[in-house]
């Protein structure tokens, strides 16, 4: 046996030069991955933790009123213009049109939260043209969070739902900036365009008849507005 | 092989992000896991070793545990990541056909070994690669890197029957193989004997 001990203390004596020749590179690497794995330093982590909030009251109410719209859409409980262009902005997603010019009042109660009732009081994803708006507060998250690598930050709803408007990741920051500049421009000037339009990325028609922020309607009175700006 | 308890502040100031921390738990285990990873991979043990560690690094948060389990966790991954390279390679058989074959390889890998560098671990570490691969990884995890029973077998996804068995069957190989017997002979030449055990005995 005396030949195995020899045997098995040479495999496990240490010869420390040649073993540890790697460390440098191996802490390098262990540096490396934690800095991707944790966001490091605590006064940056505050920031980050502050935007995630803002960030998350603006994607909510984003997707609130995305989504009704949509629904309004697929239900074809919108205007006639406001309808046309939800469904340029929305058959990216998968929102078919109605089968026919449906009365926006028929709509049946798919699901009786946006669509309570045909009688006067419409749900606020009823009033026209949230879905400019829609697309823009979602827009204006895209716009916040992503400053270096685009995108990087955004929530992975907001990004499909502004890659299916705007047809592509890529073409995003193209179509948020003729989106965005389009809201600012029209909300100042107070634009009432609602004729047909083109379902372009510029969006020339934002707004139809209504330039100021309507979604802000009765049922949430104070609860999103103050939000979307951060 | 450092002590366990000494390693833990280490291990846990790793876990916190702390560089020394993971360094001073490399230096502790790198040699095991290196040596480890030569008997499985071969002259890719290095590579595979970085792996592994940059791995164990990225998932090092998500380690709950002590400084034994470390070991097993460690080398589960340095298992994985050696089981991938071999994969990649292509280049090493599941287990030596026969002894004949066995003996030729063995011959020309410690050939290769002694003339790069001479080293007695080198040899130690090519006989016993030369062990059917489980007994090897037995025999390396069990004896070199110091694991007990249950985290082996945990490591080599076996019954800790079966890694008693596979430990014991390449030990005795090791044994009874013809370097191993000649190396109690004081032979003029031959590497030395571990200068701790006494002389000829």
């Amino acid at each position: 046996m005396e030949g195995l001990a020899g045997l098995l203390d040479a495999a496990r004596a240490s010869t420390p030069g040649e073993d540890l020749a790697g460390e440098r590179a191996a802490v390098a690497g262990f540096l490396a991955a934690r800095q991707r794995a944790v966001p490091t330093a605590p006064p940056r982590r505050k920031n980050r933790e502050a935007r995630t909030f803002a960030m998350t009251v603006a994607l909510g109410f984003a997707v609130l009123t995305f989504g009704g719209t949509a629904l309004a859409a697929r239900t074809g409980s919108l205007p006639p213009a406001a309808q046309e262009r939800a469904h340029a902005l929305f058959s990216g997603v998968g929102v078919p049109p109605p089968p026919a010019p449906v009365p926006a009042t028929s709509a049946p109660p798919t699901t009786g939260r946006a669509v309570p009732s045909p009688t006067p009081a419409p749900s606020r994803t009823a009033t026209p043209a949230p879905s400019a708006t829609a697309a823009t507060e979602l827009c204006r998250v895209w716009d916040a969070a992503g400053q270096d690598p685009p995108g990087r930050d955004v929530p992975a709803e907001v990004r499909r739902s502004l890659a299916a408007a705007a047809g592509g990741v890529p073409r995003i920051d193209g179509f948020c900036a003729a989106l965005l500049g389009e809201a600012s421009r029209s909300s100042s000037a107070g634009a009432p365009a609602s004729s047909g339009t083109p379902p372009g990325p510029g969006k020339p028609a934002g707004k139809p008849s209504a330039p100021g922020k309507p979604t802000v309607t009765p049922s949430h009175p104070g609860k999103g507005n103050g939000h979307t700006k951060k | 092989m450092s002590d366990d308890d000494d390693l833990l502040p280490a291990l846990r100031a790793a876990q916190d992000g702390d560089e020394r921390g993971f360094a001073t738990v490399w230096r502790a285990l790198q040699p095991a896991v290196l040596r480890y990873l030569r008997v499985v991979v071969g002259d890719a043990a290095e590579d595979v070793a970085s792996e592994t560690w940059l791995q164990a690094a990225r998932d090092l948060h998500r380690f709950a545990g002590d400084v034994p389990a470390f070991r097993g966790w460690l080398f589960r991954i340095a298992r994985h990541r050696g089981i991938d390279e071999r994969r990649r390679a292509g280049r090493r058989v599941e287990e030596p056909a026969e002894s004949a074959g066995q003996d030729g390889a063995l011959r020309a890998r410690d050939a290769a070994a002694e003339a790069i560098e001479g080293s007695d671990t080198r040899w130690a570490l090519g006989l016993i690669a030369s062990l059917p691969t489980d007994q090897a990884e037995a025999v390396m995890l069990r004896v070199v890197a110091g694991l007990d029973v249950a985290t082996t077998a945990k490591v080599l996804g076996k019954r800790s029957g079966a890694v008693r068995v596979a430990t014991m069957r390449g030990l005795r190989k090791l044994a009874a193989h013809p370097q191993v017997l000649a190396r109690n002979a004081p032979v003029p030449g031959a590497a030395p004997v571990d200068p701790a055990l006494p002389e000829g005995v």
